[in-house]
């Protein structure tokens, strides 16, 4: 499963996330890269897109933990909702994405069990490609553990 | 002078124009819906906006007078810009409204589609009267 993908379904699971991200439309605006045009519109949305990953390697090759660096932007017009959000994605929601293991993809999904995510920098942009105002965007910067395997 | 005349000779202009038979093709609106993927990848699939398809019009290239070469050579690549301007055949507002995408409304920018060929939509015009909306639009090719 790419990465992204685990990101956006433990997302969709999470009940803050939900408060932010889910709306009355039934669309998560949690999105692969891109913000797509017409959903800062809609309330908050996240993007999460992969700078670069390292592979680790021993002397028999490549194994299957990769340290990513992920980008996570958030986007809102209120700059206090976006840094509210950034804060929750901080604090509460990484410290609980675990990568490595399938225990929370499995069914039912169980508690994570190698959290190993840490927030390398963060730092608050006016993004002016939102028109006609633009939208306050967090951008955080995390080093992922993720198992290519699961 | 009777002033209702100006009024009476502005109702007739469009009329007298789709009259002559020169609105012979046919412009469609398209917005786009998208698909959001397992990763929150989108793909957007462009649809006809309801009320805004096979609307007759004149679709005419940027200057009626001569061939404009806009296609530009480069190193690495060659662009090619088709650009056309059209007249439709009564006041749209709604695709004044509609046209631009804005991030933060909740819709995407439009397309439009004249006689089969897709162009990106350059900017939308209506005259003060509000008697025919006008629409540039441009087929650019890398």
């Amino acid at each position: 499963m790419p990465l992204q993908q685990k990101l956006r379904t433990l997302a969709m699971a999470d009940a803050g996330m939900q408060s932010y991200l889910l709306g009355t439309n039934g669309t998560f605006r949690f999105f692969d890269a891109q913000l797509p045009k017409g959903y800062v519109g809609q309330g908050t949305c996240v993007t999460a897109m992969v700078v670069s990953s390292a592979l680790d390697y021993v002397q028999s090759g490549p194994l299957a933990l990769e340290w990513v660096r992920v980008q996570i932007n958030v986007w809102d017009m209120d700059s206090v909702v976006a840094k509210n959000l950034a804060n929750y994605i901080q604090n509460s929601w990484m410290p609980r994405v675990d990568c490595v293991t399938d225990s929370q993809f499995q069914s039912p999904p169980g508690p994570p069990l190698s959290a190993a995510n840490f927030k390398l920098s963060q730092r608050g942009v006016l993004d002016y490609s939102v028109m006609p105002t633009p939208a306050w965007t967090e951008i955080l910067d995390f080093r992922v553990a993720n198992n290519t395997n699961i | 002078m009777n002033q209702d005349a100006i009024a009476l000779a502005i109702a007739g202009v469009m009329p007298a124009a789709i009259a002559t038979g020169l609105f012979v093709s046919l412009f469609t609106a398209m917005e786009p819906v998208p698909t959001i993927g397992p990763t929150g990848a989108v793909e957007f699939d462009y649809t006809p906006v309801s009320g805004l398809i096979d609307i007759p019009c004149i679709a005419a290239p940027e200057s009626p007078a001569n061939i404009v070469a806009t296609e530009v050579r480069a190193l690495t690549e060659i662009t090619a810009s088709e650009i056309r301007h059209v007249l439709l055949d009564a006041w749209y507002p709604q695709l004044d409204a509609g046209w631009r995408g804005e991030n933060s409304d909740d819709k995407g920018a439009w397309i439009a589609t004249i006689d089969g060929f897709n162009y990106e939509i350059s900017g939308v015009e209506s005259d003060s009267q509000t008697t025919q909306t006008r629409v540039k639009v441009t087929l650019a090719t890398v």
